[in-house]
C-alpha cells in the first residue's frame, strides 16, 4: 500500500451528493475530487493521478456506461458505478462496459466505502502474473459450460439456466480469467473476497464442492475443477469470451 | 376478490332462441302443411265422388234394363277398386243417421237414379279396416241393390310422408341451431375476452370482424381494454417515478446522516432511512413486478433452491430443502428468485425456520414453503396478497415489511402462469404453496 492517501474521483449530476460524497470520504482518509460531468472528469484525469472513479449511472450529456466504454479504452482506473434501482438493463450492460463493481442508490456510505476499500484490494492484490486484463463480453464459453457474467448465472450444456449464489460465482469468475492455471487457497480468497487466509480457512475448499456440483463434475474425479495437491485448484478447460 | 358470477343453467340465450325458433317454425309447418294437404285433399275427394256417384247411377240403370237373370254376370264387370255391387241388401251394421244424406255424393246419386228410397249406413271400419258406407236401394222390379263404398287409401303413403316430414324438422333443426350460433357466438367470445381482460390486461385484442354489430362490440371493448391498460400503466408509472425520484433525497439524507456525531441520533436517522429505502425498493419493485420482460427459459429449480437456501444460512435464516426436480422447469428466472425469496423471508420472519419441499409432477412443479409460525387465520389468507395490507397484530414497525411483498410476489408468479396460494400446515405453521406449470 502507498503512504498517500488513494484518490477517489466522484463523477455525479448532483452538486449535494457531490459535497456530501467528498466531505464524507475525506473524513474516512481518502482524497476526493468531484466533477459534474465527462468533460470535467477527463480534465480531472489529465490533472491528477487518480486510484478510482465512483461513477454515476445517470449523467446529462455523455452518460456513465458511454464514459465507462471510453475509459476502458486506454485504461484500467478501477470504476465503481453508482446505479438507481430500477435499471437492471443499464446494471447488465454497466458490467459488461467493464466497471470493476456497482452500487445502487440509495447506498449506504459505509456500504460505498467497503466497495472501495475492496475494489481496490482486488486490483492491488493480483499478483503482475495475473493481472492481465480478462476478456471481456458478456459471457464465458468453457466444457460446453457457459457462464452468464451480467446475471450471474451458468448456463449448461444442455440449455438449462443454473443459478449460482454470489460466492460460487464469484470464484468461478476468478477461475475463468484465470483457465489453465494453478491457484491457491489465498489467491482465491484475496480474488474473491478481499481478504486473506488463515490457516484453518476452509470456506474456499467448500465452495469449489458446491461448484463442482453446480457443474455436475464429479467430486471423486473432477475434469472442470481439478485438485493440486498441495497447492490449489486449476480450471481445466479452455475459456472463450462470447458476445451473444 | 375474484368471485365470479355463474349464469344459472337453463337459462341461455342460444337456448332461449333456439325454443322460440322451433317453436315457430313448428308451428308454421303444422299449420301449412294442414293447409295445402286437406286443400288437395278436398279437391281429390269431390273429383273422385262425383264420378263415384255417376257410376253407380249407371249401375243401378244398367242392372233396372237388365232382364234379372242377367244382372249377375253384370256385376262383376261393375266392380271398382273402391266399390262393390252386390244384389243383396246392404249389411245391417254400422250406423246411419242424417249426417249421411248431407253429403254431396250421396246428392248427386240421388238426383241421378230418380226419386228411390236410399238406405245409408257408415262403417268406420269396414272391409280391410276403412271407413266404409253402405249404399242400399230397390231396383225398378223390386229386386235388393247394394253398394260398398270404401274409403280410398291414403293418396300418400305414410312412411314417405313422415320421412318427408322428419327431414324438414331435421332440416330446419339444424339450420336453426346454425342461424342461433352464429347469433350468439360473439357474445359468448365476449364475455370469454371480458374475463382474460380481468386476468391480463395484455392480452391480444379482439378480432374485429364479422356482422356490423358485433365488429361495433368488439371496438368498443378493444377501446376499453387500451383505456385500462394506459390507466393501469399510468398508475404504475407514477408510482414507479415517486419511488424512482425520491432516491436522491434519500442518498443525500444516507450521507449527511453519516455525518452526525451523535450516535444515538444517527442510528434512528439510519432506522428511518432504512424504512423508507424499503418501501422506495418494495414501491418500485411492485410497479415493475407488473410489467414483466424477462424472457423464459429452462431452470434448475434444484440449484435455484440450493443456492437460497445458502444466501438465506449467510443471512442467519435456517432453510431447509427437500425433494428434487427431475426436470427442468421453464420459466423467468429473476422474477421466481424474487417470488420465493419473498415467501422464504416472510417464513422465517414469522415462523423461526422455513422448510422446502420440491415436488416435480405431471402437471408441474409445487414447491411448499413452510414455516413453523402461528399460521394465519382462513380469513386472511387471500387478504395479504392485497398490496399494503398489514395484519392488525403486525401493524407495530418491529416485525418491518411494507405489505407489498407478497402481492409482488403473486404477481411474479400469475405473470409466467404460476400461483401461490396459502394453506395451514398439519402440525402448525403457514404452508405458501407455489405451483408453476409444465406448458407456460
Amino acid at each position: 500500500m502507498t503512504d498517500t492517501p488513494d484518490h477517489i474521483l466522484i463523477v455525479d449530476d448532483d452538486r449535494e451528493i457531490r459535497s456530501l460524497l467528498c466531505d464524507y470520504l475525506e473524513r474516512q482518509g481518502l482524497r476526493c475530487t468531484a466533477v459534474a460531468d465527462g468533460r470535467q472528469m477527463q480534465a480531472a484525469l489529465a490533472a491528477h493521478r487518480v486510484d478510482l472513479i465512483v461513477l454515476d449511472l445517470m449523467l446529462p450529456g455523455e452518460d456513465g456506461l458511454a464514459l465507462c466504454r471510453r475509459l476502458r479504452v486506454d485504461s484500467q482506473i478501477p470504476i465503481l458505478m453508482l446505479t438507481a434501482r430500477g435499471d437492471d438493463m443499464d446494471r447488465i450492460l454497466g458490467l459488461e462496459m467493464g466497471a470493476d463493481d456497482y452500487l445502487a442508490k440509495p447506498f449506504v456510505p459505509r456500504e460505498l466505502l467497503a466497495r472501495i476499500s475492496a475494489v481496490l484490494r482486488r486490483t492491488r492484490a493480483l499478483p503482475p502474473n495475473l493481472a492481465e486484463p480478462t476478456t471481456h463480453g458478456r459471457y464465458q464459453d468453457f466444457a460446453g459450460w457457459r457462464l452468464d457474467t451480467a446475471e450471474r448465472h451458468l448456463i449448461a450444456p444442455d440449455g438449462v439456466t443454473v443459478p449460482l449464489t454470489g460466492g460460487e460465482y464469484r470464484l468461478l469468475a476468478v477461475f475463468l480469467a484465470h483457465p489453465q492455471r494453478v491457484l491457491n487457497r489465498d489467491q482465491l480468497l484475496e480474488l474473491t473476497q478481499g481478504r486473506e487466509a488463515d490457516a484453518f480457512d476452509r470456506s474456499i475448499d467448500l465452495l469449489v464442492s458446491r461448484l463442482r456440483a453446480r457443474l455436475r463434475d464429479d467430486a471423486r474425479e473432477p475434469a472442470i475443477l481439478k485438485t493440486v495437491r498441495g497447492e490449489g485448484y486449476v480450471l481445466a478447460a479452455a475459456v472463450a469470451g462470447a458476445a451473444e | 376478490m375474484s368471485r365470479r358470477c355463474k349464469p344459472r343453467r337453463g337459462h341461455s340465450l342460444f337456448r332461449r332462441l333456439m325454443l322460440i325458433w322451433l317453436f315457430g317454425l313448428a308451428v308454421v309447418i303444422t299449420v301449412s302443411l294442414g293447409l295445402s294437404l286437406g286443400a288437395s285433399g278436398r279437391a281429390l275427394r269431390q273429383q273422385l265422388y262425383t264420378q263415384m256417384a255417376h257410376d253407380v247411377a249407371s249401375a243401378v240403370r244398367l242392372m233396372d234394363y237388365l232382364p234379372p237373370a242377367e244382372r249377375a254376370d253384370w256385376l262383376a264387370t261393375l266392380d271398382r277398386p273402391y266399390y262393390r255391387f252386390a244384389l243383396t241388401p246392404p249389411p245391417a251394421r254400422g250406423y246411419s243417421g242424417d249426417r249421411l244424406d248431407d253429403d254431396e255424393a250421396v246428392a248427386l246419386l240421388r238426383a241421378l237414379i230418380g226419386d228411390r228410397p236410399l238406405t245409408l249406413r257408415g262403417e268406420w271400419s269396414g272391409p280391410e279396416h276403412r271407413p266404409a258406407l253402405y249404399v242400399g236401394l230397390a231396383l225398378a222390379d223390386g229386386t235388393p241393390f247394394s253398394v260398398t263404398l270404401t274409403s280410398p287409401a291414403n293418396l300418400m303413403p305414410r312412411g314417405r310422408l313422415f320421412a318427408a316430414v322428419a327431414l324438414l324438422v331435421l332440416g330446419v333443426m339444424a339450420l336453426t341451431w346454425l342461424a342461433v350460433r352464429i347469433a350468439t357466438r360473439p357474445l359468448s367470445r365476449l364475455a370469454a375476452a371480458a374475463r382474460a381482460l380481468g386476468d391480463n390486461p395484455e392480452r391480444a385484442p379482439l378480432p374485429e370482424d364479422g356482422p356490423r354489430e358485433v365488429r361495433e362490440a368488439a371496438h368498443a371493448f378493444n377501446q376499453m381494454q387500451t383505456r385500462i391498460r394506459h390507466h393501469m400503466a399510468e398508475r404504475t408509472q407514477i408510482l414507479a417515478a415517486i419511488s424512482h425520484d425520491l432516491q436522491t433525497p434519500i442518498t443525500r439524507l444516507r450521507l449527511r446522516t453519516e455525518m452526525l456525531d451523535d450516535a444515538v441520533t444517527r442510528t434512528r436517522f439510519d432506522a428511518d432511512l432504512d424504512a423508507m429505502q424499503a418501501l422506495v425498493r418494495e414501491g418500485l419493485d411492485y410497479a415493475r413486478s407488473l410489467e414483466s420482460h424477462e424472457a423464459p427459459r429452462p431452470i434448475d429449480l434444484n440449484a435455484l433452491l440450493d443456492t437460497l437456501r445458502l444466501e438465506a444460512e449467510e443471512m442467519g435464516m435456517p432453510v431447509s430443502v427437500t425433494g428434487r426436480a427431475a426436470t427442468a422447469c421453464t420459466g423467468r428466472l429473476h422474477a421466481l428468485r424474487r417470488a420465493l425469496w419473498n415467501l422464504i423471508d416472510n417464513g422465517v420472519k414469522y415462523g423461526e425456520r422455513v422448510d422446502i419441499t420440491l415436488a416435480d409432477t405431471d402437471a408441474g412443479w409445487q414447491i411448499d414453503i413452510r414455516d413453523h409460525g402461528p399460521g394465519l387465520p382462513e380469513t386472511e389468507r387471500e387478504a395479504v396478497f392485497e398490496p399494503f395490507y398489514r395484519r392488525e397484530a403486525s401493524r407495530n414497525r418491529d416485525t418491518g415489511g411494507t405489505g407489498l411483498g407478497l402481492a409482488i410476489t403473486r404477481n411474479l408468479l400469475r405473470a409466467q402462469g404460476g400461483e401461490v396460494v396459502l394453506a395451514n400446515a398439519e402440525g402448525g405453521g403457514l404452508c405458501a404453496r407455489v405451483s408453476l406449470p409444465r406448458a407456460v
